[in-house]
């Protein structure tokens, strides 16, 4: 079977083969699961079942949304189904996700926005700051980190967030607030 | 514009989400207000942070994954979209507090229920506690006599006194069923000298209602009783048995146990 020939399906209301899909979306996929479980392996094992997800609902897109936003609404669900998934195993006392990850410590993979100018010592600090941010974060209520990630670091609008979420605007804005405002406070704190 | 107002607002006002009028409130608030500056200075400084974290590159081989989970969906795809489903509304399931808490309440109760179904089906509560058809003991003395008299007389066996006696206006009618007028009397008017007088009687009774006791069951000295019977039953008349409206012969099998008879000689 020639590479890429599984890819090729496509759907007239998207537009989209699957392949052009999968090149599209495959880093924002994988970023965004990244950002909310922030554990690689688990970004990995999401993103696929987000693919095969699209793969299998292609038919059933109505258009009434824009496709980055509806792609973007199955990728959270899928990544705060694993993180909740993961938050169920700690309070049943077997594991949490973050116990999870001090044991296996993560490091981000060589990023590709270290310039090449940088000092070791430079991109070590900016590493570890990071580290630092990526923590706080990951202790920002689920809903209020999904929709800051969303904001501030995938770059999406209140109006998509909202759409993507299926919540009110009125309810983004205030989780984006409430979040930043928690951040804000432990780097103030630093 | 008030501080506690513009605080709230700074975030939206960073994002320029606000409508024009406040942004330009908030705006012309924030050339005053060093505080307030402050505080959305703080705002970018996390919306700085934040971006720094930078997108993180999926790797190479995650196409290659798809690829594969794909064409194993295609092979298995109507067991691969149930499993897919189940799998999603399970995960729903787990995930969302109220519904599994509620499952699990659920299934508290139906275990509950359950356990006390079954002990019930083998032991059922709704015991007929009333039952229409009195009890033996709730014969009176005089009752358990008129239901041996009438007995005795539907034999045909009655004295005259006797037959004064049932006549009695005073007494009360009792019609027992007829099971009772067996067990009252007739038994144990020919079987007082027996030492065990729970017995069965196999009787033939022809057309015309004449019987014959052909057996005796259960009966320690069956022979002799079977005679003493057969010479009782020889002066009554059974009601035949009846097929289509017709008497037919029949074969009648009269059971007994014991009961006080001397009541009815008083």
């Amino acid at each position: 079977m020639p590479q890429g020939a599984i890819l090729e399906g496509i759907d007239d209301r998207i537009g989209l083969t699957f392949e052009e899909l999968f090149g599209r979306f495959n880093s924002m996929i994988f970023n965004l699961a990244y950002q909310i479980l922030g554990d690689r392996e688990e970004a990995l094992d999401v993103a696929q079942e987000v693919f095969l997800a699209i793969y299998s609902k292609m038919g059933t897109f109505r258009g009434e949304s824009s496709l980055k936003t509806w792609i973007y609404r199955i990728a959270v669900r899928r990544a705060a189904n694993r993180f909740r998934w993961w938050n169920r195993l700690r309070r049943r006392g077997t594991v949490s996700l973050e116990e999870h990850l001090s044991k296996n410590p993560e490091r981000e993979p060589t990023c590709s926005f270290t310039s090449k100018t940088q000092s070791p010592e430079e991109a070590l600090l900016q590493q570890e700051e990071r580290e630092e941010v990526k923590r706080m974060l990951n202790e920002l209520p689920l809903q209020q980190r999904i929709a800051v990630i969303m904001r501030d670091i995938e770059g999406l609008s209140y109006e998509e967030i909202a759409e993507s979420l299926n919540v009110s605007l009125g309810t983004i804005k205030s989780r984006i607030a409430r979040g930043r405002e928690v951040l804000k406070h432990h780097l103030n704190g630093h | 514009m008030l501080c506690e107002k513009v605080v709230p607002l700074l975030s939206e006002y960073f994002d320029e989400a606000l409508d024009p009028g406040t942004a330009i409130q908030v705006s012309q608030h924030l050339d005053q207000c060093p505080g307030c500056r402050k505080e959305l200075s703080g705002i970018v400084r996390v919306h700085s942070k934040l971006r720094s974290m930078s997108s993180v590159q999926a790797p190479d081989y995650l196409r290659d994954l798809v690829q594969l989970r794909i064409v194993d969906m295609r092979k298995n795809r109507w067991r691969a979209q149930l499993q897919d489903a189940l799998e999603l509304r399970w995960s729903r399931i787990r995930t969302t507090e109220g519904i599994w808490y509620a499952t699990k309440a659920m299934g508290t109760v139906l275990t509950a229920v359950l356990f006390f179904l079954i002990p019930c089906s083998i032991n059922p509560i709704n015991i007929e506690a009333n039952s229409s058809i009195p009890e033996r003991s709730t014969f009176s003395r005089v009752e358990k006599q008129q239901v041996a008299l009438n007995v005795v007389a539907k034999l045909g066996m009655l004295s005259k006194e006797d037959k004064k006696g049932l006549a009695k206006p005073n007494q009360p009618a009792v019609k027992p069923a007829i099971h009772e007028q067996y067990v009252s009397n007739f038994g144990e008017s020919i079987s007082e000298d027996a030492k065990d007088y729970d017995f069965g009687v196999v009787t033939y009774v022809d057309r015309s209602g004449k019987g014959q006791a052909l057996n005796v069951i259960e009966h320690p000295n069956a022979q002799t009783f079977l005679n003493s019977f057969n010479k009782v039953i020889s002066a009554g008349r059974f009601a035949p048995g009846r097929r289509n409206g017709e008497a037919v012969p029949s074969t009648v099998i009269l059971m007994f146990s014991k009961i006080s008879v001397n009541s009815v000689k008083d």
